[in-house]
Parts: C-alpha cells; sequence; structure tokens
C-alpha cells in the first residue's frame, strides 16, 4: 500500500450506520469511503467513496474489492 | 388509437384528417435491437423517427465512454421532428429495449405541415415541450439532491407513459429502464443510485421489484421530488 495514503476508521450516517474509513494523502483528508452492505446485492462487502475531494470525484463511479485497491487508486489519481 | 395520434392529441387538439394524413405519411415499422441506435452522432438522414413500440433515450458520449443520457423516449414521441430543420443530430439516440420505430420522411413532413398549419403547430409543440423536458432536467441535475432527483425522474417517467396508456395509477407496469440508465440520466454514480432508490423504497413510495413501475404514494413522492407536470403541457387529466 502506498505509505502516503492512510486510513482511519469512521461510522458514517449512511443507511443508519455504515462502517467506512477516512483517506488521507500526507495527512490530508481527500475520501469517505463506506463498506457496502446487503442493500446492494452483488457489491456487498466492497469500499466505495461516499465522498471525495480533490480531483478525486470520480471515484464513485467506481466500487473496490479491499483497502488496498482504494489506496493505489488514490494514488495513481491524486 | 394510434399511438402517435395519442400523444399529439394530449398536447393539441388535430383534426380526423390531419390524423390520417400524418398517419399515411409513416413509413414502417422497423425494428431496432436492445443497444443498437435508432440514430447516432453526426448523422444527417432524411426521415425523423416516431416511437411505435418500446423504449430510446436521447445521449451523448464522452470521449472515454462517459454517457449522459439526455431524455427518454416513449411510444407515440417523435424522437427528432427537429432534424427536419437541424439536419445533422448532435447526440445519439439509442435502443434502450428492442424497438419499433416507424419514420416520417423529412419530404413528406414539408407537404404535410404546408398543408395542414395545425399539424405543424401540434409538431412544433412537441418539439418544444422536449425543450421544456430537457430545462427540467437541468434543473434536476443542477439543483436537486439524489433523492429529489430520482423522485422527480420517476414522477415524469410516469406522467409520460400514462399519457400513452403505458402506466396507471394503482396499477404496477412494467419499467425497462435499469439502474445503470437512472444513473446515466440522473449523474449520479451507480451505487448512490441503487441506494437512493432503496431510500424510496423504504418510505414506501414506490414498490421493491426493480422490473416494475410501481408508485405507492404518489402525492408524497410528487411532494419529494417538487415535481409539477406543468412543464410536460400536457392537456386536461394528464397535467
Amino acid at each position: 500500500m502506498p505509505d502516503r495514503v492512510t486510513f482511519q476508521p469512521v461510522k458514517v450516517a449512511v443507511s443508519g450506520e455504515a462502517e467506512g474509513r477516512l483517506a488521507f494523502v500526507d495527512g490530508k483528508l481527500v475520501a469517505v469511503l463506506i463498506k457496502l452492505d446487503v442493500t446492494q446485492n452483488e457489491l456487498e462487502g466492497r469500499w466505495y467513496a461516499e465522498a471525495a475531494f480533490n480531483g478525486l470525484e470520480r471515484m464513485s463511479e467506481h466500487t473496490f474489492e479491499d483497502l488496498a485497491a482504494v489506496a493505489a487508486w488514490i494514488d495513481a489519481h491524486c | 388509437m394510434h399511438v402517435l395520434i395519442q400523444k399529439l392529441k394530449a398536447l393539441h387538439e388535430i383534426s380526423n384528417e390531419e390524423e390520417s394524413a400524418i398517419l399515411n405519411a409513416l413509413e414502417g415499422p422497423y425494428e431496432v435491437e436492445r443497444g443498437e441506435d435508432i440514430a447516432a452522432d453526426g448523422s444527417a438522414p432524411k426521415h425523423s423517427t416516431v416511437m411505435l413500440a418500446g423504449v430510446a433515450c436521447r445521449y451523448k458520449l464522452l470521449a472515454d465512454g462517459r454517457r449522459q443520457i439526455l431524455a427518454f423516449e416513449y411510444p407515440g414521441d417523435v424522437t427528432d421532428i427537429y432534424r427536419y430543420v437541424l439536419k445533422r443530430i448532435d447526440h445519439s439516440i439509442g435502443a434502450v429495449t428492442k424497438c419499433s420505430v416507424a419514420h416520417l420522411p423529412h419530404k413528406t413532413i414539408a407537404a404535410l405541415t404546408e398543408e395542414f398549419p395545425n399539424l405543424a403547430y401540434a409538431l412544433w409543440r412537441d418539439s418544444l415541450v422536449d425543450a421544456s423536458v430537457a430545462q427540467s432536467w437541468l434543473v434536476n441535475a443542477g439543483r436537486r439532491s439524489a433523492l429529489e432527483r430520482l423522485a422527480h425522474l420517476i414522477c415524469e417517467q410516469f406522467v409520460r407513459l400514462s399519457v400513452v396508456g403505458l402506466a396507471k395509477h394503482g396499477e404496477p407496469s412494467r419499467f425497462y429502464i435499469t439502474q445503470t440508465d437512472l444513473a446515466d440520466a440522473s449523474g449520479l454514480s451507480l451505487v448512490h443510485v441503487n441506494k437512493t432508490l432503496q431510500q424510496l423504497k423504504e418510505k414506501g413510495l414506490i414498490g421493491r421489484n426493480p422490473n416494475l413501475l410501481e408508485i405507492l404514494d404518489w402525492e408524497r413522492l410528487k411532494a419529494i421530488a417538487g415535481f409539477d407536470p406543468t412543464y410536460l403541457h400536457f392537456k386536461g387529466t394528464h397535467a
């Protein structure tokens, strides 16, 4: 995982309460991620950018298998 | 009643003679498979297209493949009457489902509108309503929240389908527009569309079957959307 991308666990108030992560690049917040739940059918368990900033706005067009995939995408686009 | 006449009469009164004249001018029907284009961006065919069955959409593709849907087209809609005047189309029209269409040759439109000015008025009105829908979508995408935006899109599709007898209050009807289509129409991500539709379902506003257009609480759905059908300019009971 690229060193400059770090995550911090957080609860996000979507669909009740979702397990989430704040994503940072060099200590600055760039995205709020949630783990998709069962209501997303086959996407359950994948990571999704509920909000993203600093040129990462198109992150929401994707879902990610795990946080390593999230970090790689952020590193490539930021 | 022919679906084109149903649609035109919902917008403007036309005579029996005018009805026959425009129906006699139609060529086809032609079948278009799902996913194929009815008209390609940049093309300049010498006819406009009347939807007879199925669902189509007007869309624009960006260079990297992202798609923005500009409008949905249903039976009775003339998808591109403006092409009679503008000639070259500046976006694509694609079949969302298998479609049956008729062609209205441009040379016939010239003769028809010359002989029947009232018919020209009806077609003009139809194309102005298309512009009005586009304005409404701009407001939707620019200023409404995801929940309001999807609620508004659903309200609009319901009213437009009901005008040609394809949707009715209290009766679920087949809904062919997928979540991917809704995402491309609303500018929301696919996941966001899914989550937002879940919210509308949890609020008891729409039914749970994704293949059905089922509105459970029309008044509340309209209120959330801020939906006022005036911009569709249908007459009487459809308004």
